[in-house]
Parts: structure tokens; C-alpha cells; sequence
């Protein structure tokens, strides 16, 4: 990192105004999803006061009992928010949905890009990259109409399989594309060597490429899992009970309640469902930002 | 510099292979993706393009119609408010985005310690799901008991609370600024790397010659920045042309149609008023108008780059 | 242990769903037998997400045995259920409980059909719907909506030759045989009907020195301006007025029913009824007496609004004055003062209904009449059994004359305020939407999200009456001619 200043050490009052900035950008990154956290502590006394208690003086934890269903859980809340009873399992459907997707997009993904980087004219390349982004220039809404009929066809509605395939092949377009990137500017001298060695091409790929572009394969990796935990309106659409539904579904059904909403539940659920792609997240933040460098620049 | 003036050497050649040709294996393995794909990115477009010449609407007579839906949607005064929503909706939302990212990316350029933790804060907008987000927002902005109610009261500043997403112009806005934060770590990211291949000579010799920091920046750092930031606003416009989820979760489209956009437009009348062929229409009208501000886009960014 | 519930849950998971697709494409329905045992695991199973991740670190001896274990179930199991007819009933989450009940209260009575109950939220049930039928996916029974009849006939099963349908037909109440007839075929037995009166709180009324509800339009708006120069209320008139969802124009077809008029004539344009109820309504606003605030709160938001004791009125349906909600004893702070009154100038009013109807694509439609009919009219004892329960359990009104005569109907009215006889007076004189708007156009659910939208604007200010009007009509003629 280099001082914009161009120079080693900064004068006071730069410093102070730089901190100053610092403090806001962080204000601004972590305060809504900050405030999330704290309402979930708080009783619902502390909540619904003008203005509400920005640190509980109370804290509890009832609302996550309520949430797993352990002792402590309001059964009342529980009665109300009768979508809260399935947030368990949608909880371990959004894991098993992730992952598998992930799976299946980082390994056929990093196969396709690898090929079209290294065996398809550069002519036909361009091409085949353009279409892919285009397929992204419609919105999911619009082909989630053919997606239904398809999946409906072949019985797989409301199945976690059908979610998953669904979410690969809406999503591989976008890893062989950040990915083909990230293969091109792969030095070829490896490649090399190991032809000359008398290794196959798909050997290559397997033993020598594969393993050393770890960065890229876990930035497209977290950028699957991510958005596929994010997703709502395919998981909406393609799910119909408790069997299938992913955890942002299952969540959304409890900000529709008939009566009124408990906010300090929500706020609980909210979070535990941020919590699986935040960690994620910040574990892999360095191969994220490494990868999509590469990925995000190209002239 | 350098990795550009490599890219352009190989762009001239043909693609390079270490292998003459891929094998049989490599083949097979690729084929899943590739069905994958047809199945689920390709063949639903074009069934989309289909419909959209087809009259399904619900409880009448199917079949082909030609333009009818093309003219009767271009013709919808819904439709024209839908398309100026979006505008304005897009618009907004990047520009509050990329300025946000434009000040962290510099700072997180900048040398203060602590940045550390700015950098694993950049992630956390991404990292949340939409419908969090939307939740978060919905419970700050919320009429009866929301912070931003909280705030702006005890700080004075309001007498009473309000239902910031009650009226057109406001509920926008709200959407606006609830979407703008998701947007924000993608400018970062690719803001800072613009900023990491700005060499330092150039700063330098700038201050030998006595530019002061503002003049530093406005000749030096935004001139070079501007084809990473051309990328950062290009990808931000098309995501937030498409955006839905937060306007279904916060708003429905808006009192009346306050915060109706393309998107949802579409949503609507595919799925609540059954007229699947309009809904096609607005939507390849719309992935029409998002691919010719890409090509636009695609076209300025070279002509910058080839400036440079 | 958890671990192995985990695997277990998995596992079922991945032979259920090859069972399920051989079963639908063998027979077109899935047994539901399974969906039970799925619910029961799914109460065991932990948010361990190591124990479902990583099976593989089970030895193979135990994998084996728990797939061999599961194998021997799935296969038998289909066998029993074969035994029974399944249909597939979708309902919408109001009182998920209560529905629950009535269902399985309709298999022991009839031990030969199993119900596979669906629940769709209640803001998204129309378009799934929409969206499972264009995609033939197979469902037997359902809710409909009265103001979706129009475009869900083509598919609906016209009931009239159904047996009791005639009877039953006949005993109705003239709001629900209208609401559930369309080109002259019934489409539907009742599931709840409801009418639009003024809820009103009687402790704020005395407090102002106001003796009765408001008699004509003029004296409700003296009543609220008595009370916000009393200091009772800042803004004593509440109203629905979500743009999505039922709210604002039905509240405006009530006002302009109690004039006695339409809203849209022949014509398409607006009366003198529905522009003059338009520019009253909007004066409430401009004058400071209704909450401006409150714009954006679909009904049952308006209605907990009102339970806080800071209103006057709420211009609503009938079941949110019953003890579920404005009477509700720990919810509502207005808890044994508030009441029904009927609308003002003519006291008539609008009224809307819920029903219960047959997919005619639906290969179980005898089954299917046996759960409506049961729901929606009789048991097998002739007695209305169903809707009687929803009087008492969520204090919605029904369909057919008579049913207020019953004695615990009667009292669980009683107990929350009502009157039963005035409550059926009204009901028998409600008028069905489509007597006020073309509520049965196939376009009409699309004119009114326009519509809302509209009238949102008028309240607030932002447009004219007159040009509200306007827009009103224009929408109308553009959308008629486009469904010719």
C-alpha cells in the first residue's frame, strides 16, 4: 500500500481527517447489519421505545431459543411465527444447496474456462465470453418462467436437486467468465513443461494447472456460495413447503406474517442467516479480492 | 503497465495451447457444464424471446402474436414510469455507490494503520443476503418503532416518527440507499486494484514539481482511474437495472407505482396478472437496453484505454 | 446419535426424490405418507451441519445398513398408501392451526382419502397458483380469491352438477352465490364472507360527547373534527390503503355503494357515486382528520393501528371488530369498545368472499368435492360444521342463511360485541363486488393494483380528484380493450 501523499509520514491534520473518513466508511459498512445484531439481544420493551435502546440494558437471548426451539423459546413468538418452526431445516437445506452448487460450478467451471482459454480460437473465444455475459442481461425473474415448466417436466420441483441444478447452470456462466480470465493470464510456461513430459492434457490440467490456481478457484468458490445463500426469488418460485426451502424463503415467508411482526426474532433469523457467507466471507477475503482483481480487469 | 502490454502481445497471436488439441477426457469433462448451461442460461432465453411473440395471457386463447405485446407494452404508460424508475433507480444507486467506494478504496490505499479492518469490513455488504439486507432496512426504516425514526427524533430533528416508505419519492429513495450499500464493496474492490497500478513515479515527480493533494488527485489519480471505474459503474449499472429482490421485500413497487421497476414490472405481469407474453416483451426490451449500454460502455472503455 | 438422524434425513432425502419422480411419472401424485415422516425427522434433526456435510466419516458398515434400513421403508410404505386416494389441497397461511384441524377432522370422517395440505403465504398465493397451473402441476383442491374468479374460471370446475351442489346453491346468502358464480356456473362453495361496516371506538365517541356513529358522510367528518379539536386523537380516521393487496378500492367501492351507486358505469367512466366519494374521502386527508402516515398500511396493519386505542374509525371488514382482533382481550387496548356500524347515507355496503375450489384438470374429483363440501358446507351429519368453527375461530362470517341462529355461533358473536341478527341483516344485504365494479373482468385484478396506486396519489394530495378520476377510467378502457 502506498501513501497517496507519495511521501512516509503523513502531517497531523491529514491523519486526523483520513480517521475521520476511516471511522464513517466503517460507520457506514457496519452499522446496519451492527444494529441487526443488536436487536436481536434485545427484549421487545427495549425495542419498541421512542427512541429504542441503541445498546440493550437487558440483553437476552430468547429470541435465538425461540429460534432453535430450545428452553428458553417464547412459545407465544413460536404460535404467531409458525414460519420459524422451519427455519432449522431450511437452514440445512441452504448448506447442502450451497456446497453442492459450489462443488459443481468451482470443478465443471474451472474445466470449461481452463478449455476455453487454452483450445478455442480466439475469434470463437470472444464470442462464446460474450454470450455468456449476455445471458445475465435478463432478468432471473423472466427465465424462472421456462426454469419452472422445464423443472416441472421432470419432477424435480421443490427438490433440493432441482434447486441445485437450477442454481449451477444460472451460475456457471459467470465462472467460466471470471475464471476464463484468470486461466489466461496463467503462465503457460508449466503447461509447457509438462507436455514435453508426455503429460495429456486433461493430466495437465488435473495435476499442475488446477493446484496452482488455488486463489482463483476460492474466490469463484466463495462468489458461488455466496450468491447462491443470497438467492430468493428462484428458491421462491421453484419450492413449495418446508422440504426445499432454502433459508432466504423460509425467512421471507416470516417478514409476511398476519399479525404483527416480532422484530427481535427477525432480526435474530436475519442473522443467523447472514452469518454462514459472512464468515465465509471473511476467511476467504483475501482470495476474493485477489481473484476478482484478475477477473474484474480486463480492458 | 506491463501485464497490459503482455495481454496485448497474446491477444495477437492465436490462443495459446502447450497441447496441440484437447483430448478425449477433457472433452467429457466438459460437457456437463455445457449442458448445464444450454439448459439453464441459453434455452430460457430464447424461450423467453418466443413468448414474448406469443399471446398467453391467462383465461384466453393462446397463439401467435406477432408484435401486439411489443406495442402493447411500448404503448403502456406503466411501462414508460416502470423504464423512468429504473433510470433513476440505476442512476442513483451507482452513483452513491461508487462515490462511497471511490473514499474507501483511497483510504484503504492510503497507509493508516488499521486499515486491516476496513478491508475485512469491505466484504460484509457482499456477504449478506438480500433479503437481510432488505430485512435490516426494513426494520430501520420501520414507521412505528425503526432507528432512522430513532435517530432523526432524538437528535431533534423530527417532532414525530414517519413512514419513510410510505410516499413515491421517499420509498425510492429509501430503496435507493438500502441497495447502494450492497453495491458498495464490488466499486471497491475493483477501485483499489485501479489505485494499486497507478505507479508511484508518477506521484512523485508530481510533488518534486509542487502539485498539492488535490491537484494530485484530479490529474493524476482520476485520469487513471477512469477505466477501472468505467468497469466498476458498467457492472453496477447492469446489477442494478435487474435489481428485484429489494424492491419485492421493501416496497412491492412502491406506493402506487413509486418504486415500480422493470423488474418487478415484469414479475407482476408474469405472475400476478398472468400475461406472460407482455412480460416477456418488457423483459427483452429490458436485457435489449442493459446490452446496449454494455456495448456503450465496452466501446468508451476502450477508447479511454487506447487514450492511455 | 445426531449424526446418524443427519445421515438418515439425507439419505431419504436423495431415495425419496428418485421414488417421487418414478411415482409421478407411474401416477401423477406423491405419496404422502412420506411428507409426514419428513416432518417428524425434520423435528430431530440438530443444526449440525458437520453431521450432514460429511457422512463419508461414517464407517461404510453403518451407511449401508442405514440405507438398507430406509430402502425396506420406502418401498413398503407406497404400498400401504395405495390403499387411499390423495388429494392435493392448497391453502393460503390464515390460521395454518385452524386448517389443520378442519382437515384432519375431514380424514377421520372419511378414512379412504388422505389430504397432502399445501401452504402458499397469502401475498404470493395467487401468482403460485398461476404459475403451477400454466405448468399443469397437479393439485386437486383450493382456495380462490372471489376477485381472481374471472381469470381462474377457465380452469375452475363449474360445481353445479355435483351432488347437494343445487341445495346448497339455493341456501346461500345472495353475496356469496354471487361472489362464487361467474356466467352463471358456480365455482365455488364458501369458505368465509365478510362485509365492509365501520369499525368504530365507542370510548373516544363518548369521550367527544358523540352519541352515535356517524349517520352520513357530512357528520363524520363534524365527529372527527369534534375529536381532533378535543385533543383525542391526532388523526382520529384510520383506513387500508396498501397499494397491493385488498385495502383502498374496496373501501372505496364501499363508500360508493352506500351512496348507492357504481363506481364505473357501462362506460368505463366514473359516476357522480364514485367522484363524489373520492372527493370526500381526499377532504379527510387535505383537512388533517385522517393519518397520512397511515397511507401505506394494508388492513390487518390498519387494523392494529386501531387496536392502539388512537382512533376514531377504520372503514374495514367485519372480522377485524371480532375478538381476534379490535376486541382481542390482551392485543387491544380498545378491548370491549369497539363495535360495527354500518356504512353511512344508504347503510348499504360491499361484501366479499372466499371459497373453496375444484382444479378441473384434477384426476380426484369426487375426493375433491367430498374436502369442499366439507369445508364449505356440510359434514357428513348435515350439519354446516366448518363454517360454524370459523365463526367462533376467527370470527368470520359466513355464507349461508341461518348459520347465525346456532347457538355457539350466536354467543362467541355476542361475546365480542356483536349482534347477530344486525350482522346477518347486513350480510343479506351486502352487495357482491361485481354489482360496483366489473369485478369479474378478467382484467380486473390488474386494474386495481393501477387503481390503488392511483387513489394513493389522490389521498395524498399529489393529484387531482378529478384527474384520479380520470386515470381510472382510461386504465379500464385500455385494459377492456386489450382483453376483447
Amino acid at each position: 500500500m502506498r501513501a497517496v501523499a507519495g511521501s512516509r509520514r503523513l502531517p497531523r491534520g491529514k491523519l486526523v481527517a483520513l480517521w475521520l473518513v476511516a471511522l464513517i466508511s466503517l460507520f457506514y459498512l457496519l452499522a446496519p447489519p451492527g444494529w441487526m445484531l443488536l436487536s436481536s439481544f434485545s427484549s421487545p420493551a427495549e425495542l419498541y421505545s421512542r427512541p429504542p435502546h441503541w445498546i440493550p440494558h437487558r440483553p437476552t437471548i430468547e429470541h435465538y431459543e425461540t429460534l432453535f426451539q430450545t428452553q428458553g423459546a417464547n412459545a407465544l413468538a413460536l404460535s404467531q411465527n409458525p414460519q420459524v418452526r422451519a427455519f432449522p431445516r431450511s437452514f440445512a437445506n441452504s448448506l447442502i444447496i450451497a456446497l453442492v452448487t459450489t462443488l459443481i460450478c468451482v470443478s465443471f467451471g474451472a474445466v470449461s474456462a481452463y478449455s476455453l482459454s487454452r483450445f478455442v480460437r480466439r475469434e470463437r473465444q470472444r464470442w462464446i465470453l460474450l454470450g455468456l455475459l449476455t445471458t445475465r442481461m435478463i432478468p432471473v425473474v423472466s427465465v424462472l418462467i421456462p426454469i419452472y415448466f422445464a423443472l416441472q417436466h421432470i419432477g424435480m420441483l421443490n427438490t433440493l436437486s432441482g434447486l441445485i441444478i437450477v442454481y449451477s447452470g444460472l451460475l456457471l456462466p459467470f465462472v467460466i467468465w471470471i475464471l476464463e480470465g484468470y486461466y489466461r493470464d496463467f503462465p503457460i510456461e508449466l503447461e509447457e513443461a509438462a507436455a514435453i513430459d508426455g503429460c495429456s492434457p486433461l493430466r495437465t490440467f488435473m495435476s499442475i494447472v488446477l493446484p496452482l490456481s488455488r486463489n482463483g478457484l476460492f474466490a469463484a468458490a466463495a462468489f458461488v456460495f455466496i450468491s447462491v445463500w443470497s438467492d430468493f426469488i428462484v428458491g421462491l418460485t421453484l419450492t413449495s413447503s418446508e422440504k426445499a426451502w432454502p433459508i432466504s424463503v423460509a425467512l421471507a415467508q416470516a417478514l409476511n406474517p398476519i399479525t404483527e411482526p416480532n422484530w427481535g426474532l427477525l432480526n435474530a433469523a436475519g442473522l443467523v442467516a447472514a452469518l454462514v457467507p459472512a464468515i465465509l466471507a471473511f476467511i476467504f477475503r483475501g482470495a476474493v479480492l485477489r481473484g476478482m482483481l484478475s477477473g474484474a480487469i480486463k480492458g | 503497465m506491463r501485464r497490459t502490454e503482455i495481454r496485448h502481445e497474446r491477444s495477437e497471436a492465436i490462443t495459446p495451447s502447450a497441447h496441440s488439441r484437447p483430448d478425449f477426457f477433457l472433452r467429457i469433462v466438459n460437457a456437463p457444464a455445457i449442458i448445464l448451461v444450454i439448459a439453464f442460461s441459453v434455452v430460457p432465453l430464447f424461450y423467453v424471446g418466443y413468448l414474448s411473440f406469443q399471446d398467453m395471457r391467462i383465461g384466453m386463447g393462446g397463439g401467435f402474436a406477432g408484435l401486439d405485446n411489443y406495442r402493447f407494452v411500448l404503448e403502456d404508460a406503466s411501462v414508460i414510469k416502470a423504464f423512468t424508475n429504473t433510470l433513476y433507480f440505476a442512476v442513483l444507486s451507482v452513483a452513491l455507490a461508487t462515490f462511497i467506494g471511490l473514499g474507501i478504496a483511497l483510504l484503504l490505499h492510503s497507509d493508516i494503520p488499521g486499515a486491516g479492518w476496513l478491508v475485512s469490513a469491505v466484504v460484509l455488504p457482499w456477504a449478506v443476503p438480500e433479503i437481510v439486507n432488505a430485512l435490516i432496512w426494513q426494520w430501520i426504516y420501520n414507521p412505528n418503532y425503526g432507528a432512522l425514526n430513532g435517530i432523526l427524533y432524538s437528535l431533534g430533528i423530527f417532532a414525530d416518527y414517519r413512514a419513510w416508505l410510505s410516499s413515491p419519492l421517499s420509498a425510492m429513495h429509501a430503496v435507493i440507499f438500502a441497495y447502494a450499500w450492497k453495491l458498495v464493496p464490488f466499486v471497491i474492490i475493483i477501485l483499489y486494484a485501479g489505485l494499486t497500478a497507478i505507479p508511484t513515479e508518477q506521484y512523485e515527480s508530481a510533488e518534486i514539481d509542487g502539485a498539492g493533494d488535490w491537484a494530485r488527485f484530479r490529474y493524476i489519480t482520476l485520469p487513471l482511474l477512469a477505466a477501472p471505474l468505467g468497469v466498476a459503474v458498467m457492472f453496477c449499472m447492469v446489477w442494478a437495472m435487474r435489481a428485484f429482490d429489494i424492491v419485492y421485500l421493501l416496497t412491492r413497487g412502491g406506493p402506487g407505482d413509486g418504486t415500480m421497476v422493470l423488474s418487478y414490472f415484469v414479475f407482476s405481469k408474469a405472475f400476478e396478472f398472468g400475461d406472460m407474453g407482455a412480460a416477456a416483451a418488457v423483459a427483452c426490451l429490458l436485457a435489449l437496453l442493459t446490452f446496449a449500454l454494455t456495448a456503450l460502455y465496452m466501446r468508451a472503455l476502450r477508447g479511454a484505454g487506447a487514450k492511455q | 446419535m445426531t449424526a446418524a438422524i443427519g445421515i438418515r434425513a439425507w439419505t431419504e432425502d436423495v431415495l425419496w426424490e428418485s421414488q417421487t419422480r418414478c411415482k409421478i411419472l407411474a401416477h401423477g401424485t406423491a405419496p404422502i405418507a412420506f411428507a409426514e415422516n419428513r416432518q417428524h425427522l425434520s423435528k430431530e434433526t440438530t443444526v449440525n451441519d458437520k453431521s450432514i456435510k460429511a457422512p463419508d466419516r461414517r464407517p461404510l458398515a453403518s451407511r449401508l445398513g442405514a440405507y438398507a434400513l430406509i430402502a425396506a421403508v420406502g418401498w413398503l410404505m407406497p404400498l400401504a398408501a395405495a390403499a387411499q386416494t390423495t388429494i392435493k389441497f392448497i391453502a393460503w397461511n390464515f390460521q395454518v392451526e385452524t386448517v389443520n384441524e378442519f382437515v384432519k377432522q375431514f380424514e377421520a370422517e372419511n378414512p379412504g382419502i388422505k389430504v397432502d395440505l399445501e401452504i402458499i403465504p397469502s401475498a404470493q398465493y395467487a401468482a403460485k397458483i398461476q404459475l403451477m397451473k400454466n405448468a399443469n402441476t397437479p393439485f386437486d383442491a383450493l382456495y380462490v380469491f372471489d376477485h381472481v374468479l374471472g381469470q381462474w374460471a377457465s380452469w375452475l370446475e363449474p360445481l353445479d352438477n355435483y351432488p347437494g351442489a343445487a341445495e346448497l346453491k339455493a341456501k346461500m346468502l345472495p353475496l356469496a352465490r354471487q361472489s362464487m358464480t361467474y356466467n352463471g356456473k358456480l365455482y365455488g362453495l364458501p369458505y368465509f364472507t365478510s362485509y365492509f361496516g365501520i369499525v368504530y371506538n365507542s370510548k373516544m365517541m363518548k369521550a367527544a360527547g358523540i352519541a352515535a356513529p356517524p349517520k352520513t358522510y357530512a357528520e363524520w367528518t363534524e365527529q372527527a373534527k369534534k375529536i381532533k379539536t378535543a385533543g383525542l386523537a391526532q388523526y382520529p380516521l384510520i383506513w387500508p390503503v396498501k397499494h397491493t393487496g385488498w385495502g383502498g378500492m374496496w373501501v372505496m367501492n364501499t363508500m360508493v355503494a352506500s351512496r348507492g351507486g357504481k363506481l364505473l358505469d357501462d362506460k368505463l367512466n366514473v359516476t357522480p357515486e364514485g367522484l363524489a366519494s373520492l372527493k370526500w374521502w381526499e377532504s379527510t386527508y387535505r383537512e388533517g382528520l385522517s393519518d397520512p402516515n397511515g397511507i401505506e398500511l394494508d388492513p390487518n396493519e390498519s387494523a392494529r393501528a386501531f387496536m392502539t386505542g388512537n382512533y376514531y374509525t377504520d372503514l374495514t371488514a367485519s372480522f377485524f371488530a371480532g375478538a381476534q382482533w379490535a376486541n382481542d382481550k390482551e392485543k387491544s387496548k380498545v378491548a370491549g369498545a369497539a363495535f360495527l356500524a354500518p356504512t353511512p347515507e344508504k347503510h348499504a355496503t360491499v361484501g366479499f368472499a372466499r371459497m373453496y375450489g375444484i382444479n378441473s384438470a384434477s384426476t380426484h374429483k369426487k375426493e375433491a368435492w367430498e374436502i369442499v363440501k366439507f369445508l364449505g358446507a356440510t359434514a357428513k351429519s348435515g350439519d354446516y360444521v366448518t363454517p360454524k368453527q370459523w365463526v367462533q375461530k376467527g370470527a368470520l362470517t359466513w355464507g349461508y342463511e341461518g348459520i347465525e341462529k346456532d347457538a355457539a355461533v350466536s354467543a362467541s358473536l355476542v361475546s365480542w360485541g356483536a349482534d347477530p341478527s344486525d350482522m346477518a341483516a347486513n350480510l343479506k344485504n351486502a352487495l357482491a363486488m361485481n354489482q360496483v365494479v366489473p369485478f369479474q373482468a378478467v382484467w380486473y385484478a390488474e386494474w386495481e393494483l393501477f387503481a390503488n396506486g392511483v387513489l394513493q396519489n389522490v389521498l395524498a394530495g399529489r393529484i387531482k380528484p378529478e384527474d384520479g378520476a380520470n386515470q381510472w377510467s382510461d386504465k379500464a378502457k385500455q385494459l377492456a380493450t386489450r382483453y376483447k
